[in-house]
Order: structure tokens, then C-alpha cells, then sequence
């Protein structure tokens, strides 16, 4: 089990200057509380794509998180989904513009997070053979800095996350 | 947000009689498995299937999704009971690598019947999973086939859209109405590599291997045969005693 935090390429200036997203993107990329991010560059032709758990989450998170304005990064209908065909579970990155320091964001989504994993495939059966990959980028809207914070490993590894304190994260007292 | 689950004993046979026929007919593909007639027991378990669609469209018209879905893992069921005398038809013949693809559809409707069935200890779920995965590891087979693919468009099986559209609200692998979402992959715009895996979602992709069926004793498949000889019919309980070896 790996938890690594780092810095992020993944801010909303940086999505706001993809050339390519139209009004209707632009708006969800500057007003979502918990927006769902494509991979920007994947594979040879550095496409974005999202992973297969993607439209899923999304519709569980909306229904779990009703006061959170959640959406995905792309312009509807030219979503691309990544198949890996691998038993592991990709989940999208999540960028979460939300103050930090004044909320109880973080524990929220790993809340989240653990919910959506339960109940879709750990219902009965304990299933730690499968490595769940997650990367959440908090972004400080007053600062405009992003952090990357990226998991992998079994999903009953995932309560660690609980422990991270988000003041650390951002580097304040 | 829970999962909603099911209970097999709660058929409503006011509203819907001829459902009385669907246990009997599960009863008796068993039956007809542990005998070894396994032409019999497919013949059961697609009368069984009929009804279960015969109650699907009936509980739809009375609106009654509980009962559409717990057709539908009926259904399922009775494509456990085909999937394993499949199996073991083929077992008998030694033909085990074409049989892991049969292993691995019983093991697929045991994982829906898993997470759908209230208690898994209904019609002996639980029973029947731990009978095929140690089968499974009877298995040589240690890396699989992977693809690895962009897909350009997706439809909802159930309401035909994107399962990125904001109206389209049907999570993949949840039931509604007696059918089960899928995303239907409608356009595929390259397909990246294939890798080597050893924990992929579809173990079915194997690298087919030339066996002689008069020495299946010291073959890859040699654990396979002497489980099939020694245990005479379908669904014998045994254990499986695992030991590490040192390479």
C-alpha cells in the first residue's frame, strides 16, 4: 500500500487552458465543488479519457453527496472511457475545490470513497486481492495551489486516508 | 446509497401461481446434474427460464420490481446449474482447458447471485462457490490475457444513452425491471496492448496448451484429472488442502 502526496498539475487554470472544452465545460470547471478529471494524456496519442468506474461513481456520488455540486470534466458526449481489464479498481481523480481549512471535505470523500467500494464489489465477500487506485488533488481557492494525493493499494487499506489532515496537506499551522 | 437484496423464498403466489413451479424445476436440474444426466438438467433449467421470464413480464405489468428482479436471479441460477453440468460434460470427456471457460461462467453467476441474494445459504449459494473456487485452483493457469482499449462510445443497456448523460441515472451492474445495466461498448477507437496479467476481470483469456489425453496424469492438467476420476459426480463436497512449495 502506497500513499504518496505531491504537487499537481491538475488546477483549474490548468483545465481552463485546454483549448478544446466549450462553454458548458468551462462553467462546471469553475463552479463544481468535487469535479471528476479525465486522464489528460493518455496513451501514445495523449488523449483524455476516463477510467470505466467513472460514470458510475459519478451517479453514486450525486446521489450520496446531495449538497456538492459534482460533475465531469469533459464536454458531454465526447466522454472517452479507458477499458484496463484488469481486476483492479481505477477510480477517477477527483479535483475537490473546496476550502479545506473550513471544511470536512476530505473525510467526506473517503467516506465516499469506502461507500461506493462496498457497494459495488466488496458487498459480502471480503475482496482485498483487488488494489483500488484513487487520486484526489485538493485545491486551495484562495492560494490556487493544487495536491496530489494518490492511493494504491486494498481497498481495506483506504481508512488510512482518514488519518491525513488536510492543513498538513496545504503545509499551514 | 445500499444495495437492495433478495429473497428466493418470497415469490408471491397469489399474484403470480405458476412461480410455484420455479424451485421444483431448480430441484430437479440438481438432481439430474448429481446423476450425470446432464441433458436433463439443461432441459430442466430452460423451463425454468421460461417461467422466470413469464413472471419478469408479469411482475412489470403489476409494477412490481422486486419480483421482476428476483426473476432475473432466478434466471441466473438456472444458468449456474447449466453452466456446471456444461462443465462437467466436458470434464468427462478430459476436455479440462474448454471447460475453464464454463468454470468461469459458474463462477460469474455465483458472484451476481452473491451480491443480489439476501442470504447466501438460499438454495446453497455459498455451498456452490467454495465447490468451484477450489475447483478454480485445481487449475495450472497462473497469467492471463489482458486488452487494454479506448472506447469512443458507450450506451446504457437499459435507457440507450451515454453513461455519461446527466437524464441517464442506471449505475452498470445494478438490476432494474429484471434486467441487469451494462455499458454496451458501441465504438471502440484503438486498442493500446495486451498485456500479461495475473489478476485480470476476465480470466477466460489462456494460453491454450497441447495436451495428450493419454497422459493427462503428468500434465499441467493433472490435479483436474484426479479430482474429476476420484469424485465420481457433480457437486460431492470436498476440501482442498493447500500446501506452499518452495521453487
Amino acid at each position: 500500500m502506497t500513499i504518496k502526496i505531491t504537487e499537481s498539475d491538475i488546477t483549474l487554470d490548468n483545465l481552463l487552458s485546454i483549448g478544446d472544452f466549450d462553454s458548458e465545460t468551462i462553467n462546471k470547471i469553475q463552479n463544481s465543488d468535487i469535479l471528476l478529471v479525465p486522464r489528460l494524456d493518455f496513451g501514445d496519442k495523449k488523449e483524455r479519457a476516463f477510467y470505466s468506474e467513472t460514470s458510475n461513481f459519478l451517479k453514486f456520488a450525486k446521489t450520496e453527496l446531495k449538497g456538492y455540486t459534482i460533475n465531469i470534466c469533459e464536454n458531454q458526449g465526447q466522454e472517452k472511457t479507458i477499458e484496463l481489464r484488469s481486476a483492479d479498481i481505477w477510480l477517477p481523480s477527483l479535483l475537490i475545490s473546496i476550502d479545506p481549512l473550513k471544511d470536512v471535505v476530505l473525510p467526506t470523500i473517503n467516506s465516499l470513497i469506502s461507500s461506493y467500494l462496498f457497494y459495488r464489489f466488496t458487498n459480502k465477500v471480503k475482496d482485498d486481492k483487488r488494489q483500488v487506485h484513487l487520486q484526489l488533488v485538493a485545491h486551495d481557492k484562495k492560494r490556487k495551489i493544487s495536491k496530489c494525493l494518490k492511493y494504491d493499494g486494498p481497498i481495506s487499506g483506504l481508512n488510512q486516508l482518514e488519518k491525513i489532515d488536510a492543513n498538513k496537506i496545504f503545509g499551514r499551522k | 446509497m445500499r444495495i437492495m437484496q433478495y429473497d428466493f423464498s418470497k415469490i408471491d403466489k397469489m399474484q403470480y401461481p405458476f412461480g410455484e413451479e420455479i424451485i421444483p424445476l431448480i430441484k430437479s436440474g440438481f438432481k439430474n446434474l448429481k446423476k450425470k444426466n446432464y441433458d436433463l438438467a439443461i432441459i430442466d433449467c430452460r423451463n425454468g427460464k421460461e417461467i422466470c421470464e413469464k413472471l419478469k413480464v408479469e411482475a412489470i405489468k403489476e409494477k412490481d420490481e422486486y419480483s421482476a428482479n428476483l426473476s432475473f436471479l432466478f434466471e441466473v441460477y438456472y444458468e449456474l446449474i447449466i453452466a456446471i453440468s456444461d462443465f462437467w460434460k466436458l470434464c468427462d470427456n478430459a476436455d479440462y482447458q474448454d471447460a475453464w471457460s464454463l468454470l468461469q461462467d459458474a463462477l460469474g453467476t455465483v458472484s451476481t447471485l452473491n451480491r443480489f441474494v439476501e442470504d447466501e445459504s438460499q438454495l446453497s449459494i455459498d455451498k456452490i462457490s467454495k465447490y468451484l473456487s477450489q475447483i478454480e485452483k485445481l487449475y495450472p493457469y497462473v497469467n492471463f490475457f489482458s486488452i487494454e482499449y479506448i472506447i469512443k462510445k458507450m450506451t446504457c443497456s437499459i435507457c440507450k444513452r451515454s453513461p455519461y448523460d446527466p437524464e441517464c441515472n442506471h449505475i452498470a451492474g445494478d438490476l432494474y425491471w429484471g434486467e441487469m445495466a451494462i455499458n454496451v461498448v458501441e465504438e471502440i477507437e484503438q486498442v493500446n496492448h495486451v498485456a500479461i496479467t495475473k489478476n485480470p476481470v476476465d480470466k477466460r483469456c489462456v494460453i491454450h496448451m497441447d495436451i495428450d489425453k493419454n497422459k493427462l496424469e503428468t500434465s499441467p492438467f493433472k490435479l483436474n484429472h484426479f479430482f474429476i476420476q476420484n469424485s465420481k459426480f457433480p457437486l460431492r463436497d470436498f476440501d482442498l488442502l493447500l500446501t506452499e512449495r518452495k521453487l
